[in-house]
């Protein structure tokens, strides 16, 4: 090795400058800096050079990266000229453009903002990386059950011994309880039953107490603000006192308030009880606190910053272990709470999911507007291909017009996002009604949200920019110049592909749409078999009406206008409990689930359930009653299914025989009813039976004669506030309650609709700039066409022939898709509607894409049939 | 000529003058080194003499590549007519705007 050879500069550097310098300047700049580097290498060192030339990477760099950026300005300005008048000068293609690319853009918007929401799940708790729920899974066998609640003393436990765990609490919800302040008188969900480091753990703000000892004595409350408002009003909740009654009556002290829960959350407990409340109330309360067999609370514990949970999920496993028998095989695991929402949904993969494929759809649709912009661009090239000639001619290099197409697609896609902001804003609402979430318009301002549109906008002018770019600033300036422009089919394959792409999606969707439509209205105009219109419920929990019915059913008779009023511990239209039975004639050991419902006298009356044989229970055999006794045998009624399902010919008379482990009660038939759907259309209908009592009435249901019904129902409110003045009335009119219970499906029948409408659009856009590059194309031959006589309809079918080709192959490409994923769709309910016999909705379709197609053709069609012919002569 | 050079640029300026026909990057770089006795980066130096190529002050040539560039050429840069006009004009400026500081310091 010579040492008088140079040294070579580091290699790393250097070639990022060989990379990144301005190309024309590059071979003098990095000799500049290799002469440099070689000088302070021979004064101070190789090392002291190389640090050198890694600084001037850095340091130097940027600026020469920076600088020709700020002469291109003038250049810009040029561009932004010639931009602004080609928009004004072409305002159809124009519009067209923008309206795509925004309506592309809003979609994504609007994706952006529902996906943003979800991810808001459980973010405002500060803690909310280190706080755990402890599941518990349960392997089955052919699958794994996973609990989210855990035995009552696990979080206790896991606390006391184990240091790691820094708080505990434990949720347990208290269902549904009436809750009294004086005069006012509300059931609530919301009360849960907790631990005093609830606090600590979750960010629930608190405005009035003292965090420390707010929980600390039994019998002691914390209130949301709504609480608060609800039952004292304007005064001053701490101190005062709310009375309970669920199962027991007992009171509760306000020792603090805490703010309202967002709308993001998925915990939201708005009365919280201390836990030990329950020493109080149950009698033998240490065996509900010591059950590590049942799980029925949830279990939060807080971790350190630096946990692992692997570890820990051992460790609490091993103290688990300690108070379980040993063929116990329950595992526990721990779900962090910032990923719950998210990530947890039992057995299925969760929400996380559906938001991967909304976002992938989004993109779909912002990508798919690209490329209908490309299409546009592109059939509009040869209006441009003049001004590219000449700025060649006059020295535009390739990469300046690179840069004019790309800043002029750039501002194309400026414009296109503010409109674009402003359609989301507007579809905000349809938006949460879809969802039903509770997205607001000031969402759109997280800084997320703007820079991922930043984001897309620079992304949507670049990407859609760029293939009219390279196209055009390839042009031959000789040849544009003299009027020959060489557009081979380069591409239009492709479009011709994406087109009927997109047609095939927007018939996939119309088909969907009316499909679904349909079946929702088999449903809505299904008999059910019982009566469902002008019957009012009201649900009563607890309390004397709920026990005997006679005072209120006799006050309401007097009113000629209630023609029934029957008590039942479940509605008609959902009946879910089941026993396993047996019955006369079953072969040894065969069982069955039979669904039952409990209900009064007037039950079948009052809902016009048909009576096919035998009798109604009746007061005059005592023996209906249902009663626990052993020795009891009582009366059942089934439905046809049941006795179908049981092989009986003759059905009264015979036994239906159930069993509690070894104790056996026999009932006997004494009525046949119709089929009627106890349940979703969803499901098929299966044996199902009545049992009689008087005293289970968790649902009153007052039939209507239909006319007067606010004074009806100002009646009803008004005896039952007589009757019993401590409890508050809850009524609902049955048939809109079932209507409610398909709202799933009506929500996918608009949110298809809305798909639908945006495919056309876009897929007419698409068809649009393909019709009118069409067009343009054989301007010539149809202006020679003309000249040799044809006639404008001639030309318009000439024009139109191929498109119409195209959505048929469409057509055909998306029956079969859309046959399949109905076929899938309907078999989700047990009643549907026969596919076969809507292939009128699929031809139609087909009408309707066609004739959408053809409108759009035929505006380019019939502008370049009506064109003079001496002037589509002297074009080229 | 109704915008002036900046103060870094007139002091580039003034180093190409000086270097005469020798004015490399590399050269005006040591140069102002020398002169104000301060570091000056690379990519500040060019972009000053890129602008002021650009305005029309400078003009450049490309020399003979060399070992030491690593076989690179190089770029010398000269005054223009117009850069030397520019120059004058700045001087004249300069004499008037600095006239009668050194009197009044030494009346202080």
């Amino acid at each position: 090795m010579k040492k008088k050879q140079s040294v070579r500069p580091p290699r790393i550097p250097q070639w990022v400058l060989s990379r990144l310098l301005p190309q024309d300047e590059r071979p003098y700049l990095s000799g500049d800096f290799d002469e440099i580097y070689s000088f302070v290498c021979e004064d101070k060192g190789r090392l002291y050079a190389d640090v050198w030339y890694w600084k001037q990477v850095v340091v130097s760099l940027p600026q020469i990266l920076i600088h020709p950026f700020i002469w291109s300005v003038i250049m810009f300005k040029n561009y932004l000229k010639m931009t602004l008048r080609n928009l004004k000068k072409h305002k159809g293609y124009s519009f067209l453009n923008i309206a795509g690319l925004s309506v592309g853009l809003a979609c994504f918007i609007l994706v952006l903002l529902f996906v943003q929401y979800e991810f808001r799940y459980e973010k405002h708790h500060i803690n909310a990386e280190r706080l755990y729920r402890i599941i518990v899974e349960q392997n089955l066998g052919d699958r794994v059950f996973r609990a989210e609640s855990s035995p009552i003393p696990l979080a206790e436990t896991l606390a006391r011994d184990l240091p790691e765990v820094e708080e505990f609490t434990r949720m347990y919800p208290a269902g549904r309880i009436l809750v009294s302040y004086g005069e006012r008188r509300f059931y609530e969900d919301g009360m849960n039953l907790v631990d005093p480091g609830i606090l600590k753990m979750f960010s629930f703000p608190l405005i009035k107490g003292d965090p420390d000892t707010v929980l600390a004595q039994k019998h002691s409350a914390v209130i949301t603000e709504e609480i608060a408002e609800k039952y004292f009003g304007r005064e001053n909740p701490i101190g005062k006192t709310l009375s309970l009654d669920f199962a027991v009556k007992t009171d509760i002290t306000i020792t603090g308030v805490i703010k309202n829960h967002p709308l993001t959350t998925d915990i939201a407990p708005e009365i919280l009880v201390p836990l030990k409340t329950i020493e109080d109330l149950m009698p033998n309360s240490e065996r509900f606190f010591q059950n590590w067999l049942s799980q029925q609370i949830y279990s939060y514990i807080m971790l350190p910053e630096d946990h692992s949970v692997p570890d820990m999920e051992q460790k609490i496993m091993g103290i688990f272990r300690r108070h379980i028998r040993d063929d116990d095989r329950r595992d526990l695991k721990l779900e962090q709470l910032a990923r719950s929402h998210l990530y947890s949904m039992g057995d299925e993969p969760g929400l996380i999911r559906t938001l991967y494929i909304f976002l992938a759809c989004g993109i779909l649709v912002l990508v798919t507007a690209c490329i209908n912009f490309m299409n546009l661009s592109t059939a509009r090239s040869a209006n441009r291909a003049k001004e590219v000639g000449l700025r060649k001619v006059v020295g535009a290099g390739r990469r300046q017009l690179i840069r004019q197409f790309m800043g002029e697609s750039l501002v194309y896609a400026i414009i296109s996002v503010v409109f674009a902001v402003v359609l989301a804003l507007a579809a905000i609402p349809v938006l949460n009604q879809l969802t039903g979430q509770f997205v607001r318009p000031s969402d759109m301002g997280s800084s997320s949200i703007i820079l991922v549109l930043l984001g897309a906008t620079v992304f949507t002018g670049l990407t859609s920019g760029s293939y009219p770019a390279l196209l055009l600033s390839g042009l031959q300036p000789s040849s544009v110049l003299r009027g020959r422009l060489t557009r081979g089919a380069r591409g239009s394959l492709f479009r011709k592909v994406l087109v009927v792409a997109q047609f095939s999606i927007s018939i996939i969707l119309i088909i969907c749409t009316m499909v679904i439509a349909r079946q929702l209205s088999f449903i809505h105009s299904k008999d059910l078999g019982f009566q469902k219109e002008q019957i009012v419920v009201i649900r009563n929990q607890t309390g004397e009406p709920a026990q005997n019915l006679e005072p209120l059913r006799t006050a309401l008779k007097q009113n000629p206008r209630i023609l029934g009023v029957a008590g039942s511990l479940q509605l008609p239209s959902s009946i879910g409990m089941y026993n396993n039975v047996t019955w006369e004639g079953a072969k040894e050991g065969e069982k069955i689930e039979l669904i039952h419902n409990t209900v009064d006298y007037d039950f079948l009356d009052t809902y016009g359930i048909t009576l096919l044989k035998g009798r109604n229970f009746s007061p005059e055999f005592p023996s209906d009653v249902r009663s626990n006794d052993p020795q009891y045998s009582g009366a059942v009624i089934l439905n046809e299914e049941a006795v179908r399902r049981f092989g009986w010919t003759e059905p009264l008379g015979k036994k239906v025989i159930q069993t509690y482990g070894d104790q056996r009660i026999i009932f006997t038939v004494i009525g046949v009813i119709n089929d009627f759907h106890f349940r979703s259309l969803r499901r098929a209908i299966v044996p199902m039976n009545l049992f009689f009592s008087s005293n289970d009435n968790r649902y009153v249901s007052i039939k209507l004669q239909g006319e007067d019904i606010p004074g009806t129902l100002a009646f009803i409110e008004k005896t039952w506030k007589r009757l019993y003045p401590e409890l508050p009335i809850e009524h609902f009119f049955l048939d809109s309650m079932l209507e409610r219970r398909y709202r799933s499906e009506e929500r996918q029948r608009e949110l298809f609709g809305y798909l639908s409408g945006l495919a056309v659009f876009i897929a007419c856009l698409g068809l649009f700039g393909l019709a009118a590059y069409a067009a343009e194309k054989r301007t010539k031959e149809i202006g020679i066409r003309k000249v040799l006589g044809a006639s404008t309809s001639s030309v318009v079918a000439l024009l139109s022939r191929e498109f119409v080709f195209w959505v048929l192959a469409a057509n055909l490409l998306a029956w079969p898709v859309a046959f399949l994923a109905m076929d899938r769709w309907l078999r989700g309910f047990a009643y549907r509607i026969g596919l076969f016999s809507q292939v009128g909705w699929f031809i139609l379709a087909a009408l309707l894409s066609l004739g959408i197609a053809l409108i759009t053709v035929g505006f380019q069609a019939i502008k370049a049939a009506l064109a003079d012919p001496v002037r589509s002569l002297r074009y080229e | 000529m109704n915008k002036y050079l900046t103060r870094k640029e007139e002091m580039i300026l003034l180093t190409v003058f000086r270097l005469g026909d020798a004015a490399s990057l590399v050269k005006v770089r040591e140069e102002l080194k020398y002169l104000t006795g301060h570091h000056w980066s690379v990519g500040n130096v060019y972009v000053t003499l890129d602008r002021l190529a650009r305005l029309g002050f400078l003009q450049s040539a490309v020399g003979e590549p060399s070992a030491r560039r690593g076989g690179k050429a190089v770029k010398y840069y000269h005054l223009t007519a117009q850069g030397k006009e520019e120059l004058v004009e700045l001087k004249r400026v300069h004499d008037r705007l600095w006239e009668g500081l050194l009197g009044f310091a030494a009346k202080d």
